[in-house]
């Protein structure tokens, strides 16, 4: 009885330890974001609102702040939904048909999907550049948006593969046997039953274009910047708690969307799939 | 391989289902090898055999979810070999039902008649005639599942007769609910398929279900037809020891055949003694031959008396279990053939026969079946 109080102790204390090192550098953001002081410092100097104060200037393009604040986060609300559009609609067919072609090599083929996935985004980067440079004329949105659509499509892949196979298949054979051709089958029967990866899919990429830096930061303009990229830019020249505002508020974006997530409950059935 | 008395009744009718010598590979294995069968109206047909047999195979070919490597399947006089599931009329009942989560039974039911293209007002119609068939009126707006086991059967099976199936195909349909709920289910369905009196093939591997509820019963091993019957021809007269053995328990024993001028045909089975015929054995037998028989547990006494002349077989009572209606008595027969009698329990039977008594196990007259090579 006593060996198993202690083992509880244990347990909790290396859970404890081990979520504070893991959400550590967010709470280090959020604490400093109230800094009174100038600089962006841990622990912080007294407690103010006033940068959440400049915030809203930095939104109101107040004299002596950096601009187009409002436009980066434009230029990336947009991105974001377009290309989570392509990739749903592209990556819903394509695990889709990974699942049901009866053809060898799907799983190489599989594979070749994630890669970008777990490929070094630098990688992805460099060769849409040196891709666009010698194909020419492609306008900063189109680069923008292929680029992001790499980079979101495995998001679905991996989602809804994972909703594909929890699906009973004789739901399908059932719809068919009532008289439903391929077509109807999918949208009546598979869709409806998928929908929570596709879903789950579609917030994923969603994030993944939103706050994807690295590939952005090779293919952006001046005229497009988005909105990771503009903080960037801001921390490089003010190291004040105001970008510490920022990010905190971006935190909760996130943060919104993930309690999101958990209520659709796809997060859940992709976690049980991948065990 | 039809018996006589179906082609009698049948006369003049054509069949609801053929198949022609359909086989189907999946790579180098033969799933199922040139079966063919009829389904006459109204009839109700059991695929029968252990799992791997090749039923299921068979059962996927007539809906169309697989196509045949050989051979034609003809419904109502066409040939559907090549036509896709969604345009064959056959109504699959599957084993998990297969109800659709996200609709309702109304959704459910009406999704047949909706998807061939039936108006709203007629795909009600179907809904209201199919539930009100298995009982389930005022369910029309619950989800599968808020319903029971048993209700999601009916619904499915509702689903089925609402899209106008001109045959009904059930897998396994009834292997998923527990025993007593899976006794009333047959029956209703049995009731209902003879309402209807539409053509229905069951693939099951429960002997006593495809007995219950069949009018003939196709037995099957390893991809090929071992025997198609009625429920009394297969079980008690079977044309292969596969399907000796697979319809019930079977006591066999071998033999050799004797003959004695006054009493008649023996079989004699060595050290355990010698069995009675009361007719000769078969139209050509002859003494010496050799012979293998079966006999059912049920059609079995046991006698204390022992040593008559062709009054059973000498045995010991090796273990006794009571399993209700009746016992059953695990015999070891002298040479060491195991053999399993059936007591009835009557109110005033009591235990008469103790372990390792020795005993007559005594056929009843008609019992020993002889066994083809």
């Amino acid at each position: 009885m006593k060996l198993h109080v202690t083992r509880r102790g244990l347990l909790l204390t290396y859970v404890t330890l081990f979520f504070i090192y893991l959400e550590g550098p967010l709470a280090v953001i959020v604490l400093s974001s109230f800094n009174s002081g100038q600089i962006v410092r841990f622990p912080p100097e007294g407690f103010s609102l006033k940068w959440y104060g400049a915030l809203m200037d930095l939104v109101r393009n107040a004299p002596d702040m950096k601009p187009e604040l409002l436009n980066a986060v434009y230029t990336s609300l947009w991105l974001g939904v377009a290309s989570t559009i392509g990739a749903v609609i592209a990556g819903t067919l394509g695990a889709y048909a990974l699942q049901r072609a009866k053809i060898p090599g799907t799983n190489i083929l599989r594979q070749l999907f994630l890669l970008p996935l777990l490929f070094p985004q630098i990688v992805t980067g460099i060769g849409l550049v040196l891709w666009f440079s010698a194909v020419g004329g492609v306008p900063t949105w189109m680069r923008l948006l292929l680029g992001h659509l790499i980079i979101s499509l495995p998001c679905v892949v991996v989602t809804v593969t994972a909703s594909l196979e929890t699906l009973d298949r004789s739901l399908e054979d059932a719809a068919m046997n009532l008289g439903a051709n391929r077509v109807k089958t999918f949208l009546f029967i598979t869709l409806p039953s998928i929908q929570g990866g596709v879903l789950a899919g579609a917030i994923f990429a969603w994030l993944t274009s939103f706050s994807n830096f690295t590939v952005t930061y090779f293919l952006f303009s001046g005229e497009m910047n988005p909105f990771p990229l503009w903080l960037y830019q801001y921390i490089e020249y003010y190291i004040d708690p105001g970008a510490a505002a920022l990010a905190t508020c971006v935190l909760l974006i996130t943060l919104s969307v993930l309690l999101m997530i958990n209520r659709l409950q796809a997060l859940g059935r992709v976690v049980a799939v991948s065990k | 391989m039809k018996p006589p008395s179906q082609e009698s009744t049948q006369a003049g009718k054509k069949p609801v289902l053929e198949l022609k010598d359909i086989s189907k590979a999946f790579g180098q294995m033969n799933a199922v090898e040139r079966v063919s069968l009829e389904v006459w109206p109204g009839e109700f047909v059991s695929l029968l055999g252990p799992s791997g047999c090749g039923k299921t195979t068979t059962l996927r070919m007539i809906a169309g979810f697989i196509a045949p490597t050989e051979g034609r399947i003809i419904l109502g006089g066409n040939d559907i070999t090549n036509v896709p599931a969604y345009r064959r009329d056959v109504g699959l009942l599957f084993q998990s039902y297969a109800l659709f989560p996200h609709m309702t039974v109304r959704g459910n039911v009406g999704f047949g008649p909706k998807m061939r293209g039936e108006k709203s007002g007629a795909v009600a119609e179907k809904v209201r005639w199919a539930l009100s068939l298995v009982k389930l009126e005022g369910f029309e707006d619950r989800r599968p599942n808020e319903l029971s086991g048993g209700q999601q059967q009916r619904v499915a099976i509702a689903r089925v007769l609402a899209s106008g199936a001109s045959m009904l195909l059930l897998d396994e349909a009834f292997s998923n609910l527990d025993a007593k709920l899976r006794g009333r289910m047959q029956e209703e369905v049995r009731e209902l398929q003879l309402r209807l009196g539409i053509a229905t093939v069951l693939v099951t591997h429960d002997q006593e279900e495809a007995l219950a509820m069949s009018d003939r019963i196709v037995i099957m091993n390893g991809g090929k037809v071992e025997q198609i019957g009625t429920p009394k021809q297969v079980y008690s007269s079977p044309e292969s020891l596969f399907v000796a053995d697979f319809m019930g328990r079977c006591n066999r024993i071998e033999g050799q055949l004797t003959h004695d001028g006054a009493k008649g045909w023996f079989l004699d089975c060595g050290p355990a003694g010698m069995i009675r015929f009361e007719a000769p054995p078969h139209p050509e037998a002859r003494p010496g031959e050799h012979c293998r028989v079966f006999m059912r547990p049920e059609h079995l006494t046991l006698s204390q008396r022992t040593g008559d002349h062709g009054q059973g077989l000498r045995g010991e009572v090796e273990r006794l279990v009571y399993l209700g209606s009746r016992s059953v008595a695990y015999v070891i027969l002298d040479g060491g053939i195991p053999f399993q009698v059936h007591l009835p329990n009557t109110p005033g039977s009591k235990d008469e026969f103790p372990i390792n008594g020795v005993v007559a196990v005594v056929p009843q007259p008609g019992a020993v079946t002889l066994l083809p090579d």
